[in-house]
């Protein structure tokens, strides 16, 4: 399956390219005070307001200092969305690679993958932010 | 059955509309009981109901409007004469139409015990009169043992259709079909059947004649030459898939050797048959391909039996109006599409008065004017009138006026005054409260008027105007009035203290959650709710409400509202280093306002203005952002029902026009910001809530 390899504070990611509608840059974010801390805030994109949520606020892992990114994830008809710091390719990704994929306590991992010297985290956020 | 879910948005749509054209058309007929034309109508929208519902399958639905239209039959016929306990009980049964339609729409199933006591009194009306309930008219076809596919009627102009159309590629059928005899709707199957077919081609001639099939009036044959592309398999897996159907045969059509029966028919089908007729061989000369609004005009263009000829004069339901029905959803994404559209607009015109390129100025101009032209034309296709809302107050002050014994007449002005759809269909529910107010504690009872020197008859006006972006939504009643007084003794037994209020402020009292001044409690208004739910209704949607009362003169409530939900004007300021608009209809004022002129009582902050002290509101520190140290600040002051507040922002920007776009249902929680907006340079402002803001601040004192 097409999965989206990135960074975020040196550590390797993926997500599956199904859930992820488009990959833009980042842009001016406004900020919603009083909103719980993983939402970064509001963007324009193209003439939607859309809310942005940081990656790393929401799964409680560091924060890289310049996130460039932002992936448009879609369930239905909602978009959200999700500041990471760089993508880096897309990659395909074999059922059998995965690893670890029940290990995990966490409920936003599914598994580990590592490949070319790579080890990346399968992350699954769309139960989360949707 | 088969297909339901597909005609099942269609056929809720046409139960609401046949059910207020009904409950229109019986409240008419109340005042006029000998209008003729009336009854017809009526009779009409109650057929298509039986119908509609028939066809759909729900029995419950039929027997009900069945039993009802045989009540209409009376009318019509003059052996009842139209009276207000039949007007009423009619009304209930609509009631209860309307209650299954809902549960319909619930997908709960329907049981015969929801209409039972109904039927009984239906019955009962009905035996009254004729001693047995049987009103159909005699069937009119015989029966055949052998199914045929043969025509008693069949013109040469049909055939020569048929010929011709054989020339241009299509195949000709005739087609018999036996309904199974136990069938217990016959009419609406024919008519599924026919419909059907009617996608795939033409049904050219049919017998017995459309009437007669819709209305049920055959044995179980039925015969018809039908048109299309399709071969006669496809035809006869067409025909297959309809249930109940007992035979068919299928030929091919001859137009050398029609099939015509030698059967003679008695004059009454044949003079019956020649009507519908033409209806059915005009259309294949133009098209023989699909046809399919012809029909759903069939329901429609009922031709009634020639024993009443005067009725063939009737004039067909109202003229069609050219216009469509559309998914609001479809016109939502079209409205977010042109407020994209404008936002852009906006950017380019922006870029454009920075590089001063002329080229690019004209051609921009021109898009700013189509935008904004674009832009009207959507707000204006979302536009509703408030006819629809209006219409059931009629009833509801007859309805509630007998109750109580109290004669009142309503005068409805300005219906016609169109407001976004989102508003209308949200303003009946205040617009009730309101009505039972003015029904209940408003007007008085006939002696009580008489004694005051007025007329026995009450009258409530309700009327609508545009005002600037503005609508105006006005109940008025020539009722007793609000009296200050016994506000005033009431509000102190409550405890609610009234030193110093002038009387107007008493009697706003009455907008106090839990204030009811009615001296007994009645089933139709008086609990304790309904003003302050009003205002609170109203201020959702964005609008003001006022209330004007004079002692034995009368009470008029006056709703603004603003013309669309989606464009507003907008103050623009700035709180720290954020933008932020706030919606320019609720702002008084702006003022300067040094720190020292905030002065802090207890745990508020208040600040002096025009001889009061109005409540401070510190947006920064509210938002929990960085509190300014500012030595002045600018204080807007907003009119929330009738009480000022001051609201702190570090700088203006100005005003602006401005699209509001919906924000994430999870930020909406927070309560604070109704939307967002996308500014000319394309960041992006939040969009306060001064309304829920304002009544945190009140209730947190």
């Amino acid at each position: 399956m097409q999965m989206i390899l990135f960074t975020m504070n040196q550590q390797k990611y993926l997500i599956s390219a199904d859930s992820v509608e488009e990959v833009v840059d980042t842009m001016a974010i406004t900020p919603v005070p009083l909103a719980p801390k993983w939402v970064k805030g509001l963007i324009n994109l193209r003439g939607t307001v859309m809310t942005v949520i940081g990656l790393a606020e929401l799964i409680n892992v560091p924060s890289a200092a310049d996130n460039k990114n932002i992936l448009i994830m879609k369930q239905g008809e909602d978009r959200k969305g999700l500041l990471i710091e760089e993508v880096i390719e897309v990659v395909d990704i074999n059922k059998e690679d995965i690893q670890l994929a029940n290990a995990e306590d966490a409920d936003y991992y599914d598994g580990v993958v590592a490949f070319s010297a790579i080890v990346a985290n399968i992350v699954n956020v769309n139960h989360l932010i949707f | 059955m088969d297909d339901n879910s597909a005609y099942l948005s269609l056929f809720f749509e046409e139960s609401d509309d046949n059910l207020q054209l009904l409950n229109d058309n019986i409240l008419e007929l109340e005042n006029e009981p000998d209008n003729m034309d009336l009854v017809n109508e009526i009779f009409r929208a109650a057929h298509t109901l039986k119908g509609m519902s028939a066809t759909m399958g729900y029995d419950v639905m039929t027997k009900l409007t069945h039993k009802m239209e045989n009540v209409f039959d009376l009318f019509k016929s003059g052996k009842l004469k139209v009276n207000s306990d039949y007007i009423s009980l009619i009304f209930r049964c609509l009631d209860r139409l309307s209650q299954l339609v809902e549960d319909l729409r619930e997908e709960k199933d329907l049981t015969m015990d929801q209409i039972d006591d109904l039927l009984a009194e239906l019955d009962q009306v009905e035996t009254s009169v004729t001693g047995a309930t049987k009103v159909v008219a005699p069937s009119t076809s015989t029966p055949d043992s052998a199914l045929q596919a043969t025509f008693a009627n069949l013109e040469n102009a049909d055939i020569e259709v048929a010929r011709q159309a054989m020339g241009d590629g299509y195949n000709a059928f005739s087609i018999a079909i036996r309904i199974d005899k136990d069938s217990v709707l016959k009419g609406p199957r024919v008519f599924l059947i026919m419909e059907k077919l009617e996608q795939e081609g033409d049904v050219l001639h049919v017998e017995p004649d459309t009437q007669e099939l819709e209305d049920g009036n055959f044995e179980t044959d039925f015969a018809l030459v039908y048109l299309t592309k399709d071969d006669l398999a496809e035809v006869q897996n067409n025909i297959d898939s309809n249930s109940e159907i007992d035979q068919v045969i299928i030929q091919e059509f001859d137009p050398d050797h029609p099939p015509v029966s030698q059967a003679v028919k008695d004059q009454v089908t044949a003079s019956q048959a020649t009507t519908p007729k033409s209806v059915t061989t005009d259309t294949p000369n133009t098209t023989p391909s699909a046809t399919p609004s012809e029909a759903t005009a069939k329901p429609v263009t009922k031709v009634e039996p020639p024993k009443e000829e005067h009725h063939n004069n009737v004039p067909h339901q109202n003229a069609r109006n050219q216009s469509i029905r559309v998914d609001l959803n479809r016109l939502d994404l079209f409205l977010n599409i042109v407020s994209e559209l404008v936002v852009y607009r906006n950017q380019l015109e922006d870029a454009s008065a920075r590089n001063n390129n002329d080229d690019i100025r004209d051609s921009l101009e021109q898009v700013s004017r189509l935008t904004s032209e674009l832009q009207d034309l959507v707000l204006k296709i979302r536009m509703q009138q408030v006819s629809v809302v209006f219409n059931r107050f009629p009833r509801m002050v007859r309805d509630l006026s007998r109750e109580l014994g109290k004669e009142i007449d309503l005068e409805v002005i300005g219906e016609e005054t169109e407001l976004d759809k989102t508003v209308v269909s949200e303003l009946s529910e205040p617009l009730i409260h309101l009505f039972r107010n003015s029904i209940d504690h408003g007007v008085e009872m006939p002696a009580d008027r008489e004694a005051k020197g007025k007329s026995r008859v009450g009258k409530i006006i309700l009327s609508a105007t545009q005002e600037g972006n503005k609508v105006l939504i006005t109940v008025k009643d020539d009722g007793k009035g609000i009296d200050a007084k016994v506000i005033k003794a009431s509000a102190e037994r409550k405890g609610i203290s009234t030193d110093g209020m002038t009387d107007d402020e008493i009697k706003n009292l009455v907008f106090h959650p839990g204030f009811s001044t009615a001296k007994e409690v009645t089933n139709i208004s008086g609990r304790g709710v309904g003003l302050d739910a009003v205002v609170a209704k109203i201020n959702e949607l964005g609008g003001s409400f006022e209330m004007k009362s004079e002692l034995n003169i009368g009470t008029t409530f006056i709703i603004k509202l603003p013309l669309t939900l989606s464009i507003i004007q907008a103050l623009m300021v700035k709180i720290g280093t954020e933008s932020f608009a706030m919606p320019l209809d609720i702002v008084e004022r702006v003022v300067m306002i040094k720190k020292d002129e905030i002065l802090t009582t207890g745990t508020r902050e208040v600040y002096a203005f025009q001889n009061s002290l109005i409540p401070i509101i510190k947006t920064d520190r509210l938002l929990a952002m960085d509190e300014s140290d500012q030595a002045t600040r600018f204080a807007i002051i907003v009119n929330i029902d009738q009480k000022y507040y001051g609201i702190l922002a570090d700088q203006l920007i100005g005003q602006q026009e401005i699209v509001i776009k919906k924000i994430d249902p999870m930020l909406q929680k927070l309560n604070k910001y109704q939307g967002a907006t996308i500014l000319g340079n394309g960041s992006i402002a939040l969009i306060l809530d001064v309304n829920a803001i304002c009544n945190e601040a009140k209730g947190s004192r």
